[in-house]
């Protein structure tokens, strides 16, 4: 059976070595951008090394449960929070050849380290500390290792829990939405001020007797070992027993999603009349596009995530720091939350309406280079649907800007004009993109198999160019001292953005026709024995 | 397994698969003796990729029997799979791999030593006509090498049944004729093949035995002698066959425009 391991792992390697022989540019520098985050866990793993000698038993024995805790929520929550499971089997691909179930699973939890290799990194980082206080034992000090599978089979519960009991539900997009606004929680526990109300609790919690963390820790320091490794112990094997059980129903279940079963697209859109209603304000081929890339898009599980993300997430992130403006208070943030909430939504939405407009698209991608339809009306008629949808998110803000923020007339017309300003230089940014760096994207998963680091470095040079731009138009405010300055600034910048966008239009329609075989080619690539390692 | 010779390839009763209270699969009973160039066929949709779904445990039925080579499923699967060479659709191959390397890969999933998965490779790169791309990515292949790369890589085990999905869409004349030697070779060394295509002069010509599957049903099986026998109309080929069976209508009727 190991050497069915080593088979899939050998193919793995040789399909990256493969994969390695295309790499770009691009992929070099979100290499160098992957790198430098992982630089910073590096450090923090150093410093752990270094001031774990530092401090007293006492401290030590305190603060390392509260440590392991943190680690283990970071280990747990992460992976959903950025929608991002890691490397892991393809599991529909591999299942036809006599590959014992325990061999699949094995290596499944295996690639957990995936998710969140920077979790290990500072664990690491822990033991060398541990392992250099004389007053420690060796032995214990490396029994923290013991807290790695626990946290191993505990993700790949939740992860199997997640994929395939959220693709049976119905209102799979809402319950990941729900889960995924757990990232808002520290923001909301600072703001609110509940966070320093619920603190005792917390380390309560950290140093409950009988929790993994708390065991974990005192069997590293050398406390009651026995006793501490049972009940370590009896959670790894309570979690294994979670984390087999869901796995085996994972495959079970698996050929039901591959076979498309899911609620008919009719129950869960809006009516066609409506979609349609759309699409008659324009002429065929446009209005035909129109109306194709409004139905995909609502009946597409990943952009209705990203959308209902959106929507929350700029509403409900921003809100507190807009009603705290509202209450008397006068710090710039507060005073322009309406136009930083509708860049937030812009860029959570980028990815699929802008950046990579043909990535979810990837099986009509053919058929733009087949049917007589020109071109330009594609990207116009997928222009026009991101419009529109930013067009929602803003209108959604901004009542709510108004009616509970109290948000100035102004401060309603500076967020429309400076979304619109960094839409449109998206638009034109994304619209070359997507003919230049096309990326096959799922559009039935509302989980990514990895973080593209690759996107991670588009979306942060997006941000970038959508700060100066902003931030340019706020400057002259300044230096004006009027909001008209402000709303001037934005006007003219449009202006441009909106000439370079005709430009840029064409030239995305000549390369896109240039180098349609490449992109088609691109764009029906499929996958490797285990997913995630080909962004 | 010294009874491997008395028992079927594979035994179906009373298979039934439902998809969202849709019966994909209803009812089906089949028997496939071993040795037997066995052809499923079915109008799109019919519930054939289901079925070998199925077969191979990929898919679990509602309801139903499957032996395969007299072992039953899911009980042993892992046994069943050890026996089976799979020609699936397009979509279980690895595009980032080379021919060469996908071969040998799979050869050690079946758990051939590695140097015995790399010599087979090499020879069946050799025998499907693939040596000269043995180094192409799969993702470059044109369909057609698809097809004989997947059907190489069914072989590479030497297995005692065949479960083939359309294994000849898209193939060249050449590649064709080249895999059907091939498959022929195979039944005469008593392997099985079930084997599910839209060609159908191809199954005609090829298998000893046909059941036509209809809505999840089997509506028809026997050797091609007995399915003449059974038709009303007189038809001699298996596609009239087929199609009076199925129920299909002269477009020209429906579409006066066309």
């Amino acid at each position: 059976m190991n050497q069915q391991i080593l088979a899939i792992l050998w193919a793995q390697l040789r399909v990256s070595r493969n994969h390695f022989r295309r790499t770009t540019v691009g992929a070099v520098l979100s290499w160098i951008l992957t790198g430098l985050w992982y630089s910073l866990f590096v450090g923090l793993a150093v410093l752990a090394a270094i001031a774990i000698p530092e401090l007293s038993m006492k401290t030590l024995r305190a603060s390392l449960p509260i440590a392991l805790l943190v680690l283990f929520l970071y280990n747990q929550t992460i992976p959903l929070l950025t929608l991002t499971t890691g490397w892991s089997l393809q599991i529909n691909k591999l299942q036809v050849y006599p590959i014992r179930e325990s061999a699949l699973f094995g290596l499944e939890v295996l690639l957990r380290v995936t998710s969140t290799p920077e979790f290990f990194v500072v664990v690491m980082g822990g033991i060398i500390g541990l392992l250099r206080r004389p007053d420690v034992p060796a032995a214990g000090a490396l029994c923290l290792v013991l807290f790695v599978p626990f946290n191993l089979l505990l993700q790949l519960a939740a992860r199997e829990f997640i994929l395939h009991a959220f693709q049976k539900n119905r209102f799979r997009e809402i319950l990941t939405i729900l889960f995924i606004s757990i990232g808002v929680l520290p923001q909301f526990l600072i703001r609110t001020g509940l966070g320093i109300k619920l603190k005792p609790y917390f380390v309560m919690f950290a140093n409950g007797q009988g929790t993994p963390w708390q065991a974990a820790s005192a069997l590293s320091l050398g406390q009651a070992p026995l006793l501490n490794l049972a009940i370590l112990a009896g959670w790894t094997l309570l979690v294994f027993a979670l984390a087999r059980r869901q796995f085996a129903n994972g495959l079970i279940q698996d050929d039901a999603f591959r076979a498309g079963v899911s609620t008919s697209a009719s129950e869960r859109e809006p009516s066609n009349s409506f979609l349609d209603s759309i699409g008659n304000l324009f002429q065929d081929p446009v209005a035909a596009l129109v109306q194709k890339e409004l139905r995909s898009l609502v009946r597409m599980p990943r952009f209705r995530v990203t959308l209902g993300m959106a929507c929350i997430f700029s509403t409900v992130l921003f809100l507190p720091m807009m009603m705290r403006e509202s209450g008397g208070g006068h710090f710039f943030g507060g005073r322009n939350m309406y136009p930083f909430a509708n860049l937030y939504s812009l860029l959570l939405l980028s990815d699929v309406l802008l950046l990579n407009i043909f990535g979810t698209d990837r099986g009509a991608a053919q058929i733009y280079f087949l049917t007589p339809t020109p071109l330009k009306a594609v990207f116009k008629a997928k222009n026009v649907v991101a419009w529109l949808f930013i067009l929602v998110i803003n209108l959604l803000v901004a009542l709510i800007t108004f009616f509970v923020a109290h948000g100035s007339p102004i401060n309603i017309l500076a967020g429309f004009l400076s979304s619109a300003v960094a839409a449109i230089y998206l638009m034109w940014a994304g619209n070359l993109l997507s003919v230049m760096t096309p990326r096959p994207s799922d559009p039935s998963s509302t989980m990514q198999k990895k973080g593209n680091a690759k996107n991670q470095l588009w979306i942060l040079a997006c941000t970038i160019g959508m700060a100066l731009l902003v931030g340019f138009a706020y400057l002259a405010r300044w230096a004006l001292d009027s909001d008209w300055a402000l709303i001037g600034v934005l006007v003219l910048e449009f202006v441009i953005g909106y000439v370079v966008y005709r430009v840029a239009l064409d030239s995305a329609v000549e390369r896109g026709m240039a180098g349609r075989e490449r992109i088609i080619d691109i764009l029906s690539k499929t996958n490797s024995p285990i997913g995630g390692s080909i962004g | 397994m010294s009874i491997l010779g008395e028992v079927p390839a594979i035994e179906i009763t009373g298979l039934r698969k439902l998809y969202n209270g849709f019966a994909a699969v209803d009812g089906l009973s089949i028997t496939v003796p071993q040795g037997c160039f066995f052809g499923f066929l079915g109008p799109n949709g019919a519930g054939k990729t289901t079925t070998i779904k199925m077969l191979m445990g990929l898919a679990q039925p509602d309801a139903g029997t499957i032996q395969v080579l007299g072992m039953p499923l899911p009980e042993k699967s892992l046994e069943i799979r050890r026996e089976i060479g799979l020609v699936p659709d397009d979509s279980l191959l690895f595009d980032y791999l080379t021919g060469a390397e996908y071969l040998e890969f799979v050869g050690r999933l079946y758990s051939l030593p590695k140097p015995q998965a790399k010599e087979r490779a090499g020879e069946l790169l050799q025998l499907f006509q693939l040596a000269e791309h043995a180094r192409k990515l799969i993702g470059e292949y044109s369909k057609g090498m698809r097809k004989r790369i997947a059907m190489a890589a069914a072989l590479i085990h030497r297995p005692k049944l065949f479960l083939m999905d359309e294994p000849f869409e898209g193939v060249d004349a050449v590649g064709a004729r080249l895999m059907k030697d091939i498959l022929l070779e195979q039944v005469q060394r008593g392997a099985t093949i079930f084997l599910t295509s839209h060609v159908l002069e191809v199954v005609e010509r090829l298998c000893d035995q046909v059941a036509i599957i209809n809505r999840g049903k089997i509506v028809t099986q026997g050797t091609m002698a007995d399915l003449r026998a059974q038709s009303e109309s007189g038809a001699s080929t298996l596609e009239e066959i087929f199609v009076n069976i199925v129920g299909a209508e002269r477009y020209s009727e429906k579409l006066d425009w066309l």
